[in-house]
C-alpha cells in the first residue's frame, strides 16, 4: 500500500516509515498540516496516517479539509490526546481510525491492514486467485499450497495486482501504489519485478496468471 | 444551615434586645414621670387648698359648725393640744388616721406631706401645717368633746390637715399602666416580625453568592455571581467574583501545565514504545538492534532531561526549595562557564566572547545560576544559525547586577516576549521539537532569578537577534 505520514516529530516518523516498509508498503513522510494536506490531495495514496498537534495545520484540520475536497482515503489520526472528546473529534472530522500515541507498533500495523481490507470486497485478510493465496497478516505467499518466498517490493506488487483481479493494471499504477516519490519512475523497475514473481510462482503457470497486456500494463487472470 | 445559626436570626436577635431595652425604658419614663407630675400636682393642690382655708375668717368654727364645703373625698381637721391632750376638730367627725409625728411637727411649725391609708384601704395624701387660730378661743363643737368643766380651751397654735384621696391618680396611672402593658409587647413583636422581613431581604443577595459559589466547580469555573448593586454585597461579589477570575486563571495555567508536560513526555515514550515494538516484531542483525537502542537511549535521555526540569519546576511551585546563599564573585564564576558551554558553541562554529566587569558580587546559589545562564547561553546557541556569534556581558547598573547574554539569531517576534518566560510556550512553533528545547529553559531561568530577587528580560529584533538581561541586587 502507499501510506503518507504527517508527524512534526521527525524521528517517530522515521520509525514508523522504517517499520511501514518493513511490511511492504510505500511511504511518505512530510512533517507539518500544509505539507500533509498538499500530499493528501494527490490521490495516490491508499492510508494516510495524520498526527493532530502539528504545526501550520492541525491533523483535524487537514482530514476536514481533504474530506471536503471529497479525498476519500482512509486515515488513521495519531495523536497524545486521548481525552473522549478529542477523540470524538477526530473521528468526526472524517477520520476513519484514531490511534493513541505511545502506541505498540504491532496495533498500527492491524489498523493500516485493517483499512486496507475495508477497500476490498471481501474483507478478509486472505487474498485468493486461483491456486495462488496471499496472507496479508503473515505476509506469505502461496502457490498450489507451496510457500513462495519473495521480497517486500515483490509481496507488494503481488498484492496490488490481487487487490484487482482481471483489472488491467498499469505500470504507473504499481509505482505509485509500491513505491513512495523517492522513486526514478524511468526505469524499467516494475517489468523486472513482476519477471521475478512469475519466475518464483511457477515457470509456465506465472506468465499465465500475471498476464501482460500490450501497451496497458499488467493483469491478474482469474478463472 | 439552621435558623438559629444565621447571621439575619442573630441580627434580629440584637436588634430586637435593644428595641425591648428601649421600649421598657420608654414605659417606664412615660409612667413614672405621669405618676410624679400628677403626685406633684395634687400636693400643690393640697398646699393651696391648705392655704385658702386658713385665710378664712374664723376657718375653726366653720368646720367645726358643719358648714364647710368640701371637695369631694376631701378631709379637713384641726389639731392642738387642750392641756396635755391632743384635740382635733374635723367637719367629718371622724379621727384621720395620723401619723402623730407628722401633727407634732406641724405643730412646731413645720408643714409636711404624707401618704396614709384608711381602714377601708383608701389611699390618701395628707398634707398638716401649722395654724394660728385668729379666735383662739374654741369652743367645744359638735365633735369636740371637751373634758368635763372645760368651756373652751384657748389655743395659740394648732395644725391644719387637708387630706385627699390618690385614687384618680391610680386610676389614670393604671390605665397608662395597661396602655403600656398592650402597646410595647404588640410593638416588640410587630418590629421583630419586621426586622425579620429586613433581613430576610438585606441578606437574599448573600444566599445568592452562597448558592452561586456552591455551584461553581473546576468544570465551570467561568461561571460569576450576578452584581446588582454596588453596595456592601455588590462589593463582596465583585470581590468574589476577582477572586473566581484568579483562580481560573491558575486552573487554566495549570491544566495547560499538565497537557503539555503530558504530550511532551509522550513524545519520547512513542517513539520508545514505536521504536522498541518494531524492533522486536521479528530477529534482526545486531547493527538493526544497535540502532533502535541508540534510538531508545536518546529518547530516554530527553525524557529524563525533560523529568528534571519538570521535578524543578515543581518543587519551585510547592515552595519546599531549600537553597543555601552565598557571595558569589560572578566574573570568575561565568568565565568558567563560558570555558565550559564553548564546546558547544564550537559544534555550530559560534563565536562566544565575553565583556566581563571585575569585582562583582552578587548573593546567590552556585548551583542555580549556573544553571540559569547554562539555560541561557543554550537557549542563544539553539537560536543563532552557524558561523553566528553570542556575547555575554557584565555591568552594574546603581546596586544591581547585570548579565546580559545577547546573539545575532532568529529573535522574537515582539508581540510574543511577553509570553516566552512561560512553560511550554515557544516562539516558533513550526520548529517544534527539532532544536532540542523542551520548553521550559526560560520558565526555568524565570524562576531562578525570582529567587534571586532579581528580574529577567528579553528584548529583541526580529532577524537580527535577542538579548536577555538577568539583573540581580549586589550583595
Amino acid at each position: 500500500m502507499r501510506i503518507l505520514i504527517a508527524d512534526d516529530d521527525r524521528k517517530l516518523c522515521e520509525i514508523v516509515k522504517r517499520g511501514l516498509e518493513e511490511h511492504s508498503h510505500a511511504v511518505d513522510c512530510v512533517y507539518n498540516g500544509n505539507d500533509g494536506e498538499c500530499y493528501g490531495v494527490s490521490s495516490v495514496y491508499d492510508l494516510i496516517i495524520l498526527d493532530v498537534m502539528m504545526p501550520d495545520k492541525d491533523g483535524v484540520e487537514v482530514c476536514r479539509n481533504l474530506r471536503k475536497l471529497r479525498i476519500k482515503t482512509p486515515i488513521i489520526m495519531l495523536t497524545a490526546k486521548d481525552a473522549i472528546e478529542d477523540r470524538v473529534l477526530g473521528l468526526d472530522s472524517g477520520a476513519d481510525d484514531y490511534l493513541v500515541k505511545p502506541f505498540a507498533f504491532a496495533e498500527l500495523l492491524a489498523r493500516v491492514r485493517a483499512l486496507g481490507r475495508r477497500e476490498d470486497q471481501t474483507r478478509t485478510p486472505e487474498l485468493a486467485a486461483g491456486k495462488l493465496i496471499l496472507n496479508t497478516v503473515t505476509q506469505e505467499v502461496r502457490w498450489d499450497g507451496q510457500l513462495i518466498d519473495l521480497t517486500s517490493k515483490e509481496y507488494a506488487i503481488l498484492e496490488y495486482l490481487m487487490r484487482h483481479p482481471n483489472a488491467v493494471v498499469s505500470r504507473t499504477m504499481i509505482e505509485d501504489k509500491v513505491w513512495n516519490f523517492d522513486l526514478d519512475s524511468l526505469s524499467n523497475l516494475v517489468d523486472v519485478y513482476i519477471r521475478r514473481i512469475r519466475q518464483k510462482i511457477d515457470a509456465v503457470e506465472g506468465k499465465n496468471i500475471i498476464q501482460t497486456v500490450r501497451g496497458a500494463g499488467y493483469r491478474l487472470r482469474v478463472l | 444551615m439552621k435558623f438559629c445559626n444565621s447571621v439575619r436570626f442573630r441580627f434580629t436577635m440584637y436588634y430586637l434586645g435593644i428595641l425591648g431595652i428601649l421600649l421598657v425604658l420608654l414605659g417606664f419614663g412615660i409612667y413614672y414621670s405621669l405618676s410624679g407630675s400628677l403626685h406633684k400636682n395634687l400636693d400643690e393642690k393640697l398646699k393651696a387648698r391648705a392655704k385658702q382655708i386658713a385665710r378664712y375668717r374664723d376657718a375653726v368654727s366653720i368646720i367645726s359648725g358643719g358648714t364647710f364645703e368640701e371637695e369631694p373625698g376631701e378631709h379637713v381637721a384641726f389639731f392642738f393640744y387642750s392641756g396635755e391632750n391632743l384635740r382635733f376638730i374635723s367637719h367629718r367627725g371622724l379621727p384621720p388616721p395620723l401619723d402623730r409625728n407628722q401633727v407634732e411637727q406641724a405643730l412646731r411649725g413645720r408643714d409636711s406631706l404624707k401618704d396614709e391609708t384608711l381602714r377601708n384601704s383608701v389611699k390618701l395624701r395628707v398634707y398638716i401645717m401649722p395654724y394660728t387660730p385668729d379666735n383662739p378661743y374654741i369652743r367645744p363643737a359638735r365633735f369636740y368633746r371637751p373634758d368635763p368643766g372645760e368651756a373652751y380651751t384657748e389655743v395659740r397654735t394648732a395644725a391644719l390637715m387637708v387630706a385627699r384621696p390618690v385614687a384618680d391618680i391610680e386610676n389614670t396611672l393604671a390605665q397608662l399602666r395597661n396602655v403600656l402593658l398592650i402597646l410595647c409587647p404588640l410593638i416588640f413583636i410587630i418590629s421583630g416580625a419586621g426586622g425579620l422581613f429586613l433581613a430576610e431581604r438585606a441578606f437574599k443577595p448573600v444566599d445568592k453568592i452562597t448558592e452561586t459559589t456552591m455551584q461553581i466547580q473546576e468544570k465551570n469555573l467561568g461561571k460569576r455571581i450576578p452584581v446588582y448593586s454596588n453596595d456592601e454585597f455588590g462589593k463582596l461579589a465583585s470581590a468574589i467574583n476577582q477572586m473566581f477570575e484568579r483562580l481560573e486563571k491558575a486552573f487554566n495555567r495549570q491544566k495547560q501545565f499538565t497537557s503539555d508536560a503530558s504530550h511532551e513526555l509522550r513524545a519520547p515514550v512513542a517513539i520508545i514504545q514505536a521504536e522498541s515494538t518494531l524492533a522486536l516484531e521479528k530477529d534482526r542483525t545486531g547493527e538493526e538492534y544497535r540502532q533502535s537502542l541508540e534510538n531508545i537511549a536518546q529518547e530516554s535521555e530527553r525524557m529524563s532531561g525533560l523529568l528534571n526540569q519538570l521535578l524543578t519546576l515543581a518543587r519551585a511551585d510547592s515552595g519546599k526549595e531549600q537553597i543555601r546563599f552565598s557571595p558569589v564573585l560572578l566574573e570568575p564564576f561565568l568565565q568558567n562557564l563560558c570555558s565550559d558551554i564553548d564546546i558547544l558553541c564550537r559544534e555550530k562554529d559560534i563565536t562566544l566572547t565575553t565583556d566581563l566587569q571585575n569585582n562583582i558580587t552578587i548573593n546567590g546559589n552556585e548551583g542555580s545560576l549556573r544553571r540559569l545562564f547554562h539555560n541561557l547561553i543554550d537557549n542563544a546557541i539553539r537560536h543563532t544559525p552557524e558561523k553566528g556569534s553570542i556575547k555575554v556581558t557584565l555591568t552594574t547598573e546603581g546596586k544591581t547586577a547585570v548579565i546580559s547574554v545577547s546573539d545575532n539569531g532568529s529573535g522574537i517576534p515582539p508581540s510574543e516576549i511577553p509570553m516566552i518566560f512561560e512553560r511550554f510556550y515557544r516562539a516558533d512553533k513550526a520548529r517544534t521539537r527539532e532544536d532540542g528545547g523542551s520548553g521550559l529553559g526560560l520558565a526555568i531561568c524565570k524562576h531562578i532569578t525570582e529567587l534571586h530577587k532579581g528580574r529577567i528580560e528579553a528584548e529583541s529584533t526580529p532577524g537580527k537577534g535577542s538579548i536577555f538581561r538577568v539583573k540581580m541586587p549586589l550583595s
